[in-house]
């Protein structure tokens, strides 16, 4: 979906629903999504729909996540770090007990 | 609209007028409603949605009593307005609780609920006062703070926003005719009965007419002989992105809606005509309510709301027929949602009939008129 | 109680960057507060990390870009207190208007704590965000704003490896469309959604426009750039995306007959528009700009607005670009200083001089952009039925248009009916586009419908954040329930 320009960065590993991913420092969780090939991040509590990032500037909220058990995160304003966990966002969140 | 008028005029597009209207319309009446901008001063839009019962009433009983009916009622409501607008208002009645977060709040419960059952006599009032434990087979998810607290099977909640769309889309469907942009400037009583509205949309007869424009009851009832002690109480309302089911019961301030969303209020402040919200009191209405749940706390909030409460000198509804000028009433309250039911299915056969309904009569205005006891 | 600073200014994009620096040059005590990781906004996202360390990216990017560089390191040096992954979400007025001498309230978030911090006087520099472009198929995965593809670029070098078709109206169609095709990504298609003729009345502003020789020649170089790699730039209406659970292709009308590309990723693109929800929740006075199709900030020759104590620069006040956002920051950090007792009127009169010039040669710059690249009106306001109007909601024009039939007297009470705008985006992708369709099908201004009402916080914070809230100086209390607490004593 997404390739890198060949610059030097570190990079970094982090977990999304089971799969390793890698990830360049520096890079927002959506980045690090979009470069691994997801474009699905969220389905809508609304309808179920699917959807993905649309602005990358955290105002859309169409990028919400999943991140070390918070739901709704905003992919787009959160820097990936190596270990998270990162899964899609279903519908309506959960309160976690 | 009707060249020849209207039989009743219906000032205020809100919960109340909209309910009194609906009432009306559904009896065959032909009816006009009246609204205003967009952005004029709307209680109805900033309501919490409570159906609630328990601790109405204190020094009145009568309004426990009226807010029990339209609770009953409610379900007679929901009904009619799916099947006249095609939209619930998804009212449930599950009980609902008020959390006590001290041994203080909880005595205070439990007299005041006393009190109340007392009061009420033969009438009767179920309530029970919970203990701890009690409290959290109610509501699992609350927190060590909470000590306790009271549960009526009287109160249940409502989507307030589909209860005002209903109603719209109900009058709507009867052929009432909704006018926004229709301020009222003057009421000019008729020879021989009805009267002339003058509006920002040309001049308005109906044979009665209904004053529920909330603040603007105020003005618009003296020019009929109507005293409407109203003022503004400021009430602050937070809101967080939507989240699966959680909470099984509505609770005094801190309820989820059928959405999803959870909702906590309220906040009293006298802020004059003030809409604004301050941040200092959305803060106390998160504190309490992380008290109540810690679980609430990861919620994000999405918005919030400030609106004013249409409120009397000792908080009753303020129901009346003009005596100079019979044909004209004023309905005004600040439980538009609770009372909803009544105000469709009693209030508007006393404006249809003349019949004062029984549980009316004691929310005259000439109440406030009673020098008060030394 | 926390403490009170001279001049906060929100945002460190070029206007915020540039309030701070002249600001300082005065001795005025400054804070920052920005959302991002490090300064630039925007338009210089991570122009540090890329012009030292990225020089393939730098180059993707092109010199306009790397310039922002040297303000980065301007603003860095100035003596500002730099607050960096703090988002505001109130700039709050009200003390104020009981007492003119308080200073301003404005709610911060950072690091989990939230925050009341006060200042004398605030310049909210919160730039742009791009206009929602509702459309068929516009909700699908693979759809994306194109300078959120560019943020992509920015941030973390990131490049279209499938077919990507980019579409609508816009001077930054140009630009990431020509810094795309750079990096060599495969560029299937450019469709321009102006409508025909409108390049015609843009010529009547040309004279101004030819003031700014290096930006025109800018737009032509682009346009080169594109026809020399083949990429097709076509005209284009009715465009409607096409996909189950992605994107797969793009359907449209060109020259009256219909067409398709193939595409994985559609970038869409119809402008910027001023972020209005931090000075809308301010209480400020705003009002819809018929030319740039915005709601926007009143605001002075100097910035300031209903409340002058709060000013506006950048692309927060109008859109006029990042050069022009250079010169309403440093305008309006001269009023700032100036309210701040370090100048006189004399001297920021003079200041401003060379400053308010610069900025009238942008102006009428922009004037030409913005009637050659007027936004499409099937994404302003969109007639199919069945398009989402309100993303989060799920709330389409037919639903809108009901209760517009209806009666519906605006946008607050569409709200209420309908969800639209209740979600977490807080009505930043519909506003706009809700009160265009109440003027649309109701014959009537948009100033005169006005906007939903905005209130804080315009940035999502926890219900436990908000609890622990630090800096209000007295501590929560709570509020009785009148239901359930006799106002007076039974008669």
């Amino acid at each position: 979906m997404f390739r890198r320009l060949p610059d030097p960065t570190g990079t970094i590993a982090f977990d999304f629903e089971g799969t390793t991913f890698e990830a360049c420092e520096g890079d927002s969780v959506a980045a690090a999504l979009l470069a691994n090939g997801v474009l699905g991040f969220r389905t809508t509590p609304a309808s179920g729909a699917p959807r993905g990032p649309w602005c990358l500037i955290g105002n859309c909220h169409e990028c919400l996540v999943e991140i070390d058990g918070e739901p709704n995160r905003q992919a787009c304003m959160v820097e990936a770090r190596a270990g998270m966990q990162v899964r899609r966002q279903h519908g309506a969140r959960v309160i976690p007990r | 609209m009707h060249g020849d008028g209207y039989d009743v005029v219906v000032i205020g597009a809100g919960l109340v007028g909209g309910a009194v209207a609906y009432g009306l319309a559904r009896a065959g009446q032909r009816v006009a409603v009246l609204d205003e901008e967009d952005a004029t001063y709307r209680a109805s839009r900033g309501n919490f949605g409570l159906v609630w019962v328990q601790g109405k009433g204190v020094g009145r009983p009568e309004y426990a009593l009226w807010s029990r009916a339209s609770s009953e009622r409610w379900f007679e409501l929901s009904e009619a307005l799916t099947e006249n607008g095609g939209l619930a208002p998804n009212y449930t009645r599950p009980g609902g609780v008020i959390a006590a977060l001290s041994e203080e709040e909880l005595s205070a419960l439990d007299s005041m609920l006393a009190g109340l059952k007392r009061a009420v006599g033969n009438a009767g009032y179920e309530y029970e006062i919970l203990d701890a434990a009690r409290v959290r087979e109610l509501l699992p998810a609350c927190g060590p703070e909470v000590v306790g607290g009271a549960y009526s099977p009287y109160d249940g909640h409502a989507n307030p926003l589909k209860l005002m769309r209903g109603l719209h889309a109900s009058l709507a469907g009867l052929g009432a005719d909704y006018l926004a942009g229709a301020r009222v400037d003057a009421i000019r009583p008729l020879d021989g009965g009805g009267f002339d509205l003058r509006t920002e949309r040309g001049t308005i007869t109906g044979g009665k007419v209904v004053i529920a424009a909330g603040h603007g009851s105020k003005a618009l009832g003296a020019m009929v002989g109507l005293d409407v002690p109203v003022h503004p109480e400021h009430g602050q309302i937070v809101v967080t992105e939507r989240t699966a089911p959680w909470l099984g019961h509505p609770t005094l301030g801190i309820r989820q809606t059928d959405e999803g969303s959870m909702l906590f209020g309220a906040s009293h402040e006298d802020r004059g005509f003030d809409t604004s919200v301050l941040a200092r009191t959305s803060r106390d209405i998160a504190h309490r309510a992380v008290r109540v749940f810690p679980g609430l706390a990861s919620l994000r909030v999405v918005r919030t709301w400030g609106a004013l409460r249409v409120m009397t000198p000792d908080g009753f509804p303020i129901y009346a027929q003009s005596r100079a000028h019979p044909g004209a009433f004023v309905f005004t309250c600040h439980s538009g949602v609770t009372l909803a039911a009544n105000h469709a299915l009693e209030a508007s056969r006393w404006v249809i009939d003349g019949e004062i309904p029984e549980g009316m009569a004691c929310f005259a205005p000439d109440r406030f008129d009673v020098p008060q006891a030394a | 109680m926390s403490r009170t600073v001279g001049l906060a200014i929100i945002g460190a994009g070029p206007a915020g960057m540039s309030a701070a620096i002249a600001a300082r040059a005065h001795g005025a005590d400054v804070l920052v507060l920005d959302e991002q990781a490090a300064p630039g906004g925007q338009i210089y996202r991570n122009v540090e990390t890329v012009t030292t360390e990225r020089p393939e990216t730098a180059r993707v990017l092109g010199g306009d870009y790397t310039a922002g560089a040297a303000l980065v390191r301007a603003f860095r040096k100035c003596g500002a207190e730099y607050s960096p992954h703090t988002s505001v979400w109130e700039v709050s007025t009200v003390a104020r208007r009981e007492d003119a001498t308080a200073p301003l309230e404005i709610g911060i978030l950072r690091g989990g704590v939230a925050e009341i911090v006060r200042a004398r006087c605030v310049i909210v520099a919160s730039g742009a965000q791009e206009r929602a472009v509702p459309g068929p198929g516009a909700t699908l995965p693979g759809v994306m704003g194109a300078g959120g593809a560019q943020s992509l670029l920015k941030g973390a070098g990131l490049v279209p490896d499938v077919p990507v078709v980019i579409a609508g109206s816009g001077p930054l169609v140009y630009l990431v469309v020509w810094q795309l095709v750079r990096a060599g990504a495969p560029v299937r298609a450019v469709l321009l959604t102006m409508p025909n003729g409108w390049m015609g009345r843009a010529v009547g502003s040309l004279p101004e426009a030819l003031a700014m020789p290096g930006a025109l020649l800018k737009g032509v170089g682009w346009r080169r750039a594109l026809a020399a790699r083949g990429v097709p730039v076509m005209s284009a209406r009715d465009l409607v995306i096409e996909g189950r659970s992605r994107v797969e292709s793009v359907r449209f009308r060109h020259r009256g007959r219909t067409r398709s590309v193939q595409a994985s990723l559609v970038l869409l693109h119809e402008g910027v528009i001023p972020n209005v929800h931090l000075t809308l929740a301010a209480g400020l006075d705003h009002a819809w700009d018929g030319r740039q199709h915005a709601f926007r900030p009143v605001v002075d020759e100097w910035g300031r607005t209903s409340e002058p104590a709060v000013l506006v620069a950048g692309d927060g006040a109008r859109i006029l670009g990042a050069e022009a956002a250079v010169e309403t920051g440093r305008i309006a950090a001269l009023d700032a200083v100036y309210r701040l007792g370090r100048i006189g009127a004399h001297q920021r009169d003079a200041l401003a001089g060379p400053h308010c010039a610069a900025l009238a040669r942008h102006r009428r710059f922009r004037e030409f952009l913005d009637l050659t690249f007027e936004p499409g009106p099937a994404s302003r306001r969109p007639s199919d039925p069945t398009v989402t109007v309100c993303r989060c909601e799920e709330v389409t024009v037919a639903e809108l248009e009901r209760v517009i039939a209806d009666g519906c007297p605006g946008p607050n009470q569409a709200k209420a009916f309908t969800r639209c705008g209740m979600g977490p985006c807080q009505g930043r992708m519909c506003a706009t586009v809700v009160s265009e369709l109440f003027a649309d099908r109701q014959h009537i201004g948009v100033g005169a419908v006005g906007h939903y009402r905005i209130r804080p916080p315009v940035k999502l914070v926890t219900v436990g954040e908000l609890a622990g809230l630090e800096g209000i100086g007295v501590a929560p209390v709570d509020h009785p329930d009148t239901l359930t607490r006799p106002k007076q004593a039974p008669a």
